[in-house]
């Protein structure tokens, strides 16, 4: 799965390499507009695209046209937070628009909404001695099918897909149960329990204080 | 009340009661005179029959006596105004073809000094007229009247009175129409000049009047432009510092986010995401880094306020070597790093400055100069006259961005100059100190063949 990157700031770009390396995609960064144009030509078999909006060479609006003449949906990344770059952005056909600053795990759950819209998203990940079947919510471990309330494959699902980052219980809640459910983080513990019980997972759903759970493999 | 009206009735009741006075006064005078007419009319007749009457009495006495002949001759005068009486032996009426009676006779009272013909004369309102009468004793024996109906004169005094009032109405509303166009177009400017200051209230400063006069109103109004004037040039420059602090303030939280982005996009991902161990150094490092960039930044923005707010600035002679040194030491780091030379040349110059802003200045230009430059060229800096030169010849700066490279947070090439941590603000600064010089800049620049930046300095400061 790889994404390309368009951020003139190494920072930032770097920032966002780690991340997405780290939930198992492959990243590509280049600072300059006219560059990632001229790279597209030879190589445009990306998932997605990461776009600033203000870049040196040919800016974000221009690179979008770009990139979606080889079908690849983007996202704007953009310190512009006014109303009207933001329509503007959308208008022109951008799949999502982040103004910075912004959260890591937000960047990750947009970008996995996007690939899921677009059935780019996989059906199946392996992930230690389990497949995840998405299509089919089913967990095989082994080759065996270990039976999961709804709730927990939704739990496990959010995990894998976003494996090695920390997310916290309240954000769990929320993409797991929705934003509408009235529960406690306590719902989240026992379900993590559940988890790690029925699937051996004690090892690799880490605790980490203060923040929440990690996948690990 | 407006004063057009205000003053049109003033001056319509003026002219009014002026006119009312004057007739009046001409009344009484017309009256007089139509009075002493009707009664010198009245008495010739009198004088007339009166003497033809004593003429014939002289020549024959006798008829005197004889009422027939009396009645004869006053008959004979085909007049109704004449009554003749007989006082000797006892008062008898002989001739009265008039309205009044012996009553009304005896009662008048006649005027004590006779005229010069022997005439007593006296007046009588009765019956809705007005007579005159005149008497004369003739002969002893006899009393001749003679009544003048003077009622003519009230008749034309009527007339007169209607005139006059119709004449002094006619001037009246003449005076205040003429009166009424005029102040109209006296005052017209006074109304131009009100809606145009209800125009500038409701913001649109840039009205003015046309004068074209040279009274009190012309003067007016050309006040009122000059202030119009002072109001519009005070009220741009408000609006413009206001949208350029705006923009400022729109940059710098621009320029704060995306270290912001950086700093805390790390730390989260420190936080929850589980990273080699060469990419958790870099994270720490990409952090640093950026902190560093806002530290530079706040600095910098630190000492714009400064220099805003009038701070104190320490102007002294200082030579220019001293400065140029200060500056070459401040700059080993660029010159270093991209092996550039940099020849100074100055004559013993020293300017009127503050020694700590003008090496800034000088750093600023040199760190410019070497960002734009290739490694291992080189940088001028020198002193020439009143001026100070910083000149590379490195890649130069496009005609259309020398304007722009002056204000806060703007770059050339933005991703270059970041590289090389700057935040935009060098030259705004240089800019704002060298106005507190009253030094100018002037940027002589090719694309390609490098930038000559060159300060000049007041001439009487050298």
């Amino acid at each position: 799965m790889r994404i390309l990157i368009v951020e003139d700031e190494t920072a930032i770009a770097r920032m966002i390499a780690m991340n997405l390396e780290a939930a198992n995609y492959e990243t590509t960064i280049f600072g300059d507009g006219l560059e990632a144009v001229e790279a597209l030509e030879q190589d445009h078999d990306y998932r997605l695209a990461l776009l600033d909006v203000m870049l040196p060479g040919v800016d974000g609006f221009a690179l979008l046209k770009v990139v979606k003449g080889y079908g690849i949906p983007a996202i704007f990344l953009t310190a512009k937070d006014d109303l009207l770059s933001k329509i503007q952005g959308l208008k022109s056909g951008a799949e999502d628009y982040i103004v910075k600053p912004f959260e890591v795990l937000e960047l990750l759950v947009r970008i996995e909404k996007v690939l899921e819209r677009f059935g780019k998203s996989k059906d199946v990940i392996h992930i230690l001695d389990m497949e995840i079947n998405f299509s089919e919510h089913t967990v095989r471990r082994n080759g065996e099918e270990v039976p999961l309330k709804p709730m927990e494959f939704n739990l496990l699902s959010v995990l894998a897909k976003n494996k090695n980052i920390a997310i916290s219980r309240e954000s769990l809640l929320r993409m797991v149960w929705g934003v509408d459910y009235v529960g406690e983080t306590r719902t989240v513990d026992v379900h993590i329990g559940q988890l790690r019980k029925k699937l051996g997972l004690s090892q690799h759903i880490k605790t980490i204080s203060k923040l929440g759970y990690r996948l690990e493999e | 009340m407006k004063i057009r009206t205000r003053i049109l009735w003033l001056s319509g009741t003026a002219v009014l009661a002026a006119f009312l006075l004057g007739d009046l006064f001409l009344w009484v005078l017309a009256q007089k005179s139509f009075l002493n007419e009707a009664v010198v009319k009245a008495s010739q007749s009198a004088y007339e029959i009166s003497d033809r009457l004593v003429w014939n009495l002289e020549r024959n006495p006798s008829l005197e006596d004889d009422d027939i002949f009396l009645q004869y001759y006053f008959k004979n005068l085909h007049d109704d105004f004449n009554i003749c009486v007989r006082t000797w032996p006892e008062l008898t009426e002989i001739y009265n073809h008039t309205n009044l009676s012996m009553e009304q006779l005896s009662e008048l009272e006649f005027d004590e000094n006779e005229d010069y013909r022997g005439f007593q004369s006296a007046r009588l309102d009765w019956g809705g007229s007005h007579y005159m009468i005149f008497f004369r004793q003739q002969n002893g024996r006899l009393n001749y009247y003679r009544v003048a109906d003077i009622s003519g004169v009230w008749d034309k005094m009527r007339g007169v009175t209607l005139c006059m009032l119709a004449i002094s109405l006619g001037v009246g509303v003449t005076v205040v129409l003429l009166l009424s166009i005029f102040l109209k177009k006296a005052l017209h400017p006074l109304q131009v000049l009100n809606d145009t200051t209800k125009r500038m209230a409701a913001g649109l400063y840039d009205q003015r009047i046309t004068v074209g006069r040279q009274d009190e109103i012309g003067q007016l109004g050309e006040s009122f432009n000059k202030m119009a004037e002072a109001v519009e040039t005070r009220t741009r420059s408000l609006e413009e510092s206001e949208k350029r602090k705006t923009l400022f303030m729109g940059d710098l939280t621009h320029e704060l986010k995306t270290p912001m982005t950086a700093i805390s996009g790390y730390a989260q991902t420190l936080l929850s995401v589980k990273l080699k161990e060469e990419d958790r150094q870099e994270a720490l490092l990409y952090i640093y880094e950026e902190c560093r960039r806002l530290e530079r930044l706040s600095r910098k923005m630190m000492k714009l306020l400064e220099l805003d707010q009038e701070g104190e600035l320490v102007f002294e002679m200082i030579p220019v070597q001293q400065i140029f040194i200060r500056a070459e030491r401040s700059c080993q780091g660029i010159l270093k790093e991209k092996q550039l030379t940099l020849e100074c040349s100055q004559q013993g110059q020293a300017f009127f400055m503050d020694e700590d802003l003008m090496t800034d200045v000088l750093v600023n230009l040199i760190d410019n100069a070497g960002k734009a430059s290739a490694p291992g060229s080189k940088i001028l800096l020198k002193a020439e006259g009143s001026f100070l030169e910083v000149r590379d010849f490195g890649c130069g700066i496009p005609k259309e961005e020398q304007d722009k490279i002056l204000e806060p947070f703007y770059m050339v090439d933005k991703s270059r100059s970041r590289r090389y941590g700057g935040a935009g603000l060098g030259l705004a600064l240089t800019a704002m100190i060298l106005k507190k010089h009253r030094v100018s800049l002037e940027i002589q620049s090719r694309v390609g063949e490098g930038t000559r930046m060159i300060l000049r300095f007041p001439s009487d400061e050298v």
